[in-house]
C-alpha cells in the first residue's frame, strides 16, 4: 500500500507562488472553512464572512511573498488577516450587527425562549435544543470583541493558547485572563450559575477579589 | 486549595487543558468541600456543553463553491500575466489591462458586490441621477431663449435674390403671406448697409417680412440698421416669438425702405 504524505501549507505556498493553481485550490480547500467559520462566529453574518473569506484569499495572492515562515505559520497569517477584516468590519458595521442581534433576540422572548438557559428541568435535555445553540450564540456576540475573539478561538475553533496568541498578537498569559473573564461573563449572560443565597453572595465577593 | 485559586484554574480545569494532574486532583478535592466552587465548576461545564454544540452546529459552514471559482479565475488571470510579463512586456501590458476588465466585471457581480460596494455603487447612481435633474432644469430655463430662435429660424420668408440678377425678386414661401421685394445686396451699398461678413455667423433667421409691408413691392433702395428691440415690440410686430421675458431686448437687423417704413427684420444672435 503507497502512502502520499499531505503537503504541508509552507508547501503548498511555495508551489502556488511557482504558479500552481491547484496548489492554491488545495490551501484554500484546507483553510477556507476555518476562517468562514471564525468571521461568521465572530460576525454573525454569513455575508461579512464571505466578504472576509474573498479578500483575506485575494490578498494573499498579491502578497503571499510578504508572508515569513519565521514569524509564524500560514494558518497564522492567514487567520491574522481574517481577524483584522472582521474587527473593521464589525468596527464599521457595528450598529447592523447589533441590530440583527437584538431582532434575533425579540424573535426568541416572542416564542418563549428564555434570554439564558437556565433549565428548569435537565440542563443537558435543554441545552440539546436549537434554540439554546442560538441562546449560546446572541451571549457569543454580545460579548466585547476581545474577548469574543478569545472564545471563539479557543472555545470554539479548539486552538490553543499559543496560536490564539499568534494570530492575536498579545502574550499567551493575556489570552489566558480574557478567556477566563469571557467565560466568567458568559455563565452570567446565560445565567448558568444556581447558587442558594449564601453561595451567591460568596461568589460575588470571589469574583470582586479576582 | 483556597478559592480564589480555584478561581483561577476552573476554566481549565473544565476544559482538560490543566497541565499538571496533581493540580486537578487538587482543585477536585476543593469542589468536594466548597458548595461555591462545585457550582461553579458546574456552570463551567454547562457551558462548554453550550459551547461545544454551538462550535458543532456551525462546524459545516463553509464559503459558498462560487466564491472557489472566483478566485481560481483570479490566481491564472494573475499568473498569465506574470509569466507573460517575462515574455513581452506588450503582451503583458494587453494581460494587465484583461486583468483590471475583469476585476470591473467582477465588481458586478454578486460574488465581488458586497454590501459595502452595494451602497457605493448606490450613491453613485444617485449622483447621476441628481446630476442629470440638474441639466435638465438647466435646459429648460434655457429654452424659452432658445426657443426665440427655434422658432423662427426654420422658416425663413424673405431669401435674397442672387447679386447680378435685378428682375429676380424673391418670393415668399406661402401664397398667403405678404410679399416683399428686396434689393439685391449690391445695390444696396453694402458696406454701410449691412452687417459685416464676419456677423453673418452671428445671424439666427433669415429676413421675415413685416405684416404692415404685405403686398407692397419695394423697388426703391433700402438699407439695414442694426438695432434693439424689446421682445415685446417683436411680437406686436406679428414674430412668433415666446411672450416670456417680455422686456428682454433683442438684437435685430431691420431693413427699412427708403420712405422709411421697415420692410423685414431678421434676429441676430446675442
Amino acid at each position: 500500500m503507497k502512502l502520499t504524505a499531505t503537503p504541508s501549507d509552507e508547501a503548498l505556498l511555495r508551489q502556488m507562488m511557482a504558479g500552481d493553481a491547484n496548489a492554491f485550490e488545495q490551501l484554500y480547500d484546507r483553510r477556507q472553512a476555518g476562517i468562514y467559520q471564525y468571521a461568521l462566529r465572530m460576525s454573525g453574518s454569513h455575508t461579512l464572512a464571505e466578504d472576509v473569506v474573498q479578500d483575506v484569499f485575494i490578498e494573499f495572492l498579491r502578497d503571499a511573498n510578504l508572508f515569513d515562515s519565521s514569524r509564524g505559520t500560514v494558518v497564522g497569517y492567514l487567520f491574522g488577516m481574517a481577524r483584522h477584516r472582521v474587527l473593521r468590519r464589525l468596527a464599521r458595521e457595528r450598529k447592523y450587527v447589533s441590530l440583527i442581534a437584538e431582532e434575533q433576540k425579540e424573535e426568541m422572548r416572542s416564542s418563549g425562549v428564555p434570554d439564558g438557559f437556565v433549565a428548569e428541568t435537565d440542563p443537558l435535555t435543554d441545552i440539546e435544543r436549537s434554540e439554546t445553540v442560538e441562546a449560546v450564540r446572541q451571549a457569543v456576540l454580545r460579548l466585547p470583541e476581545h474577548y469574543r475573539e478569545v472564545v471563539v478561538l479557543c472555545s470554539l475553533h479548539e486552538m490553543s493558547y499559543e496560536q490564539a496568541s499568534e494570530i492575536i498578537g498579545c502574550p499567551v498569559g493575556t489570552v489566558r485572563s480574557r478567556l477566563s473573564r469571557a467565560r466568567i461573563m458568559l455563565i452570567e449572560k446565560l445565567q448558568l450559575l444556581r447558587l442558594t443565597g449564601v453561595a451567591f453572595a460568596q461568589s460575588a465577593r470571589t469574583r470582586s477579589e479576582v | 486549595m483556597t478559592c480564589q485559586e480555584f478561581e483561577q484554574l476552573v476554566a481549565e480545569l473544565s476544559t482538560d487543558r490543566l497541565a499538571s494532574a496533581r493540580t486537578r486532583v487538587v482543585a477536585l478535592a476543593h469542589t468536594a468541600s466548597c458548595e461555591l466552587c462545585s457550582a461553579r465548576l458546574i456552570a463551567e461545564k454547562k457551558l462548554n456543553i453550550g459551547l461545544s454544540a454551538l462550535a458543532e452546529n456551525s462546524n459545516r459552514e463553509q464559503a459558498p463553491i462560487r466564491l472557489k471559482q472566483s478566485l481560481r479565475a483570479e490566481f491564472e488571470a494573475r499568473h498569465a500575466t506574470k509569466s507573460r510579463e517575462s515574455i513581452a512586456p506588450g503582451v503583458a501590458r494587453f494581460t494587465v489591462q484583461h486583468s483590471r476588465w475583469a476585476k470591473v466585471r467582477r465588481l458586478w457581480t454578486w460574488e465581488l458586490f458586497t454590501a459595502d460596494r452595494r451602497w457605493q455603487a448606490a450613491a453613485a447612481v444617485a449622483i447621476v441621477i441628481i446630476f442629470a435633474v440638474a441639466v435638465s432644469v438647466w435646459r429648460s430655463r434655457e429654452t424659452p431663449e432658445q426657443s426665440a430662435f427655434l422658432i423662427v429660424s426654420p422658416s425663413p420668408e424673405v431669401t435674397e435674390t442672387p447679386a447680378p440678377s435685378k428682375d429676380i425678386a424673391p418670393r415668399l414661401a406661402a401664397n398667403d403671406a405678404p410679399r416683399v421685394v428686396v434689393k439685391p445686396k449690391q445695390a444696396v451699398r453694402p458696406r454701410r448697409q449691412s452687417p459685416s461678413q464676419a456677423d453673418k455667423n452671428d445671424l439666427a433667421t433669415n429676413y421675415i417680412p413685416l405684416s404692415f409691408a404685405a403686398g407692397s413691392t419695394i423697388s426703391n433702395e433700402s438699407v439695414v440698421v442694426r438695432v434693439n428691440v424689446p421682445r415685446t415690440t417683436l411680437i406686436a410686430m406679428g414674430l412668433p416669438l415666446s411672450v416670456e421675458r417680455g422686456n428682454e431686448m433683442l438684437k435685430a437687423d431691420l431693413r427699412v425702405g427708403l420712405d422709411g417704413v421697415p420692410l423685414a427684420i431678421r434676429l441676430v444672435r446675442q
